[in-house]
């Protein structure tokens, strides 16, 4: 994700809010569709460096 | 560290370990069996009578009866070379050693590193839309879901490990017309924004609730909802939280 702080801070609550739109230009194909959406947050681990 | 000290077959290349060293050994024994079994066969009476009568003729006849060995009988060579190789054979086995130093050195305990992430219930958020896993029904072209969710970086994750946070959507079991909601040009579209500091303010009612950001509110993903999708209220509102954002 764009513009988060680097790094991120442990024992620190992001807060975020989903939007799910569905545009108008769907069409009657779509009509009684269904399916299962999964939301996935993910830390991503800095590189690797010499110890 | 280990120090071989240079042995007799070294030099020679030949013997290069303990089983070279039992063939020598072996064939020292072979070379004095066949002298004694040649020493025993020659003093048998027969061989001791045809010597006798080697000796004879040889004296008739005035010849010698055996060549003239300037260095040494055969019986002398066989018995130097036995000495010979048995030596071989005994120093390989004594006279190799190797020393041995060590020094061993043992690091503190190896650690790794620890992340950790978790989804806390969201404060305040104890409306029909204050969970993430509610589900959206009766979806029409044009609406618009929110769902507030809280992501907490636990206080045992490691300082500085987690540089960014990452996020997907996946869609399972979808009977969308392309079996992929979320890819179709007119599927499902995903945008997520952030706000600082206490979070998202819940408002609204059922189920039309809407979320405001008091602080600062930043796009993570997507830039903006499609406007032709966001109907005349909720543009009001999030109209409403930019010009408070510009504040």
């Amino acid at each position: 994700m764009s513009n988060m702080p680097n790094p991120l801070v442990a024992n620190m609550t992001y807060h975020f809010v989903i939007w799910v739109c569905f545009p108008t230009a769907a069409d009657d194909t779509y009509q009684n569709a269904s399916g299962t959406l999964t939301f996935t947050f993910a830390g991503v681990q800095r590189a690797g460096v010499n110890k | 560290m280990s120090l071989s000290v240079p042995w007799l077959g070294a030099p020679f290349n030949l013997i290069t370990n303990q089983l070279a060293a039992i063939a020598l050994l072996m064939l020292a024994g072979a070379l004095v069996a066949w002298m004694i079994a040649r020493r025993r066969a020659a003093s048998t009476p027969q061989a001791l009578v045809a010597r006798l009568r080697l000796e004879l003729a040889a004296t008739a006849t005035g010849r010698r009866l055996e060549r003239r060995r300037y260095f040494g009988s055969r019986k002398q060579w066989a018995r130097v070379g036995v000495a010979t190789v048995w030596a071989l054979g005994v120093f390989s086995f004594t006279a190799s050693a190797t020393f041995q130093g060590t020094a061993t050195a043992t690091a503190g305990a190896s650690t790794t590193a620890i992340a950790s992430l978790s989804l806390p219930g969201v404060t305040g958020a104890n409306t029909i839309n204050g969970s993430v896993t509610t589900a959206f029904t009766n979806i029409a072209p044009g609406d618009l879901m929110d769902r507030p969710v809280d992501v907490l970086v636990s206080n045992t994750t490691t300082a500085s490990l987690l540089t960014n946070m990452s996020f997907k959507v996946t869609v399972g079991s979808a009977s969308a017309p392309s079996g992929k909601g979320l890819t179709d040009t007119n599927g499902l579209q995903v945008w997520v924004q952030k706000c600082s500091g206490t979070g998202w303010t819940e408002g609204g009612s059922s189920p039309g609730y809407t979320y405001t950001c008091t602080n600062t509110a930043t796009d993570q993903i997507g830039t903006s909802s499609p406007a032709n999708t966001v109907s005349r209220r909720r543009r009001r509102t999030r109209a409403r939280a930019r010009v408070r954002r510009l504040r």
